[in-house]
Order: structure tokens, then sequence, then C-alpha cells
């Protein structure tokens, strides 16, 4: 289960990775309603969307979120692998 | 299409140490890495060649060097969905942080400013505290990323050069 935990401030931090379970969750829906557009996460809750990534930061900044506080995804499919050609990694 | 890079020469470097000497070629373009809150392109900037690389069917790919480059911390702004890298040599999980890349011009009159490609799942990173090497181991932009831009790229291989259109403002195609 996730909980918030507070950080050296005190502030409270919801962990990322619940904003991520509940946006897979809501994807599908949000695919149908808002293709493309972007949605910010507290927590479980989507809180703001925009046209635009960077505008959907300036609306959480400005309502005096901290970047750790929300998380931005963009409504459509979620790459999570890629293949890259002969690259050297190490 | 407005044009931002006019014939850009590919990167090129010989290794002497072979013998006759070797020389590679690399389509390269000029990268800024932002914070992804920009309302506009940064004032300056530090600029970073950035590898073209069509064989990458994602968005983009970089060191952590390249963060620290940039003036980003690499330990700030990630996301929670980690990336697998899957190369020829097996594949890795690394993180993800998200910034926004700029496009800049090599136009000396009248330069457009830079474009931005917003990287739709971050920027995945290999998080290895090593220098990267400067030959082989360059920062990529890859095809996704390439695509969501709407850019128009002519690679010259007759005159190894690149040059590179972006999207019309009114949104008609040339």
């Amino acid at each position: 289960m996730n909980q918030a935990v507070s950080d050296a401030t005190g502030r409270s931090q919801v962990p990322a990775e619940q904003s991520l379970r509940a946006f897979e969750r809501d994807l599908p829906v949000l695919f149908q309603q808002r293709p493309g557009e972007w949605v910010a996460y507290r927590g479980e809750q989507p809180i703001a969307f925009a046209a635009a990534k960077h505008q959907l930061y300036q609306q959480c900044l400005d309502r005096g979120l901290a970047r750790d506080q929300f998380v931005v995804f963009c409504i459509e499919a979620q790459e999570t692998e890629i293949t890259l050609g002969p690259v050297v990694l190490d | 299409m407005p044009l931002l890079i006019d014939r850009l020469p590919f990167h090129s470097w010989t290794d002497a140490s072979r013998s006759p000497p070797l020389t590679y070629w690399t389509v390269v373009v000029p990268i800024m890495v932002t914070e992804p809150t920009l309302a506009g392109p940064p004032a300056v900037g530090r600029v970073q060649n950035w590898v073209l690389d069509t064989g990458n069917r994602g968005e983009a790919f970089a060191w952590r060097h390249h963060l620290v480059l940039a003036g980003l911390d690499p330990d700030a702004g990630r996301l929670p969905q980690p990336m697998t890298i899957r190369t020829v040599a097996g594949k890795i999980v690394v993180p993800v942080r998200d910034v926004d890349l700029w496009l800049v011009s090599n136009l000396t009159a009248g330069a457009p400013p830079p474009q931005r490609i917003v990287l739709h799942r971050g920027l995945p990173f290999h998080d290895s505290p090593a220098i990267p090497d400067p030959h082989f181991q360059q920062p990529l932009i890859g095809v996704r990323a390439l695509r969501s831009a709407g850019l128009r790229v002519e690679i010259d291989f007759a005159r190894d050069t690149l040059s590179v259109w972006t999207p019309d403002p009114s949104g008609k195609s040339p």
C-alpha cells in the first residue's frame, strides 16, 4: 500500500509510483476522452489537463505544488521498452 | 516549411591509431536540454551534438553525463516508469528524467529560435558516473521524437551534410 511520506522539510510527498498506477488504471478512458493531451496526477487523482506539457507544469507550479508533488503523463500508449542500434553502453 | 539547419556537416573523426587511419561519420543535430517547464526557448544554454539515430525506435537516449553537462540534476525530475533498453548485447533497465530538447539553428543571419522537441516519455539515460566516450557514446535522438516534432530532414550523403526544416506555423504542408 502506498503511503504519503515526508521529506526533510516536512512537506508531504505522495509516491510517484502511486500516480503511475492510477494513470495506468485511467488511461483507457482518458485516451477515449482526451487523446494526446497531458494530465497531471497528484497521488491517485488527476489534478489538471493541458494541451502542452510545459503548460501543464506551469499550471501545477502556479498552484504552489513542487515538482516532486505531481507527475505528468501524455495521454497515449506508454512506451516501456526501446530498441537501440549497435550502441556501446559500457 | 522554415529552414532551421542548413547543410550542417556530419560529425567526423579519424582513428589515427589504425593503419591506415580510419574515418567515421555520424549525423548529428545541435541540441539544448532543459527542464520541461520553460514557456519559451532558453536564452542561453550548452549546445550538445546528438546523434540522429533512425535505428532508435524510441524518442531519445543519453548518458548521465549529458544531463550534468546541460546543468540538470539527473537525480531530480525523474519519472516513475523506468525504461527497458534493448540492444544487440541484451537489455537493461534505466531511469527516465523529464526534460525538453531544443533543436538549435546553425543559420548565422536571422536565425530562428530553437525548436522545442517534446519528449512524451522523458529521457531515458544510462545512470553511470563514467564519462561516456565522445565518439561512441553520444546522446541519441530517435524516430519517435523526430516524428512528433514534425520535422523535415534531408541527409545529403554526397556532401556529408544535414538540413532540417520545422513545421510551418500556419500548419500548411509544403
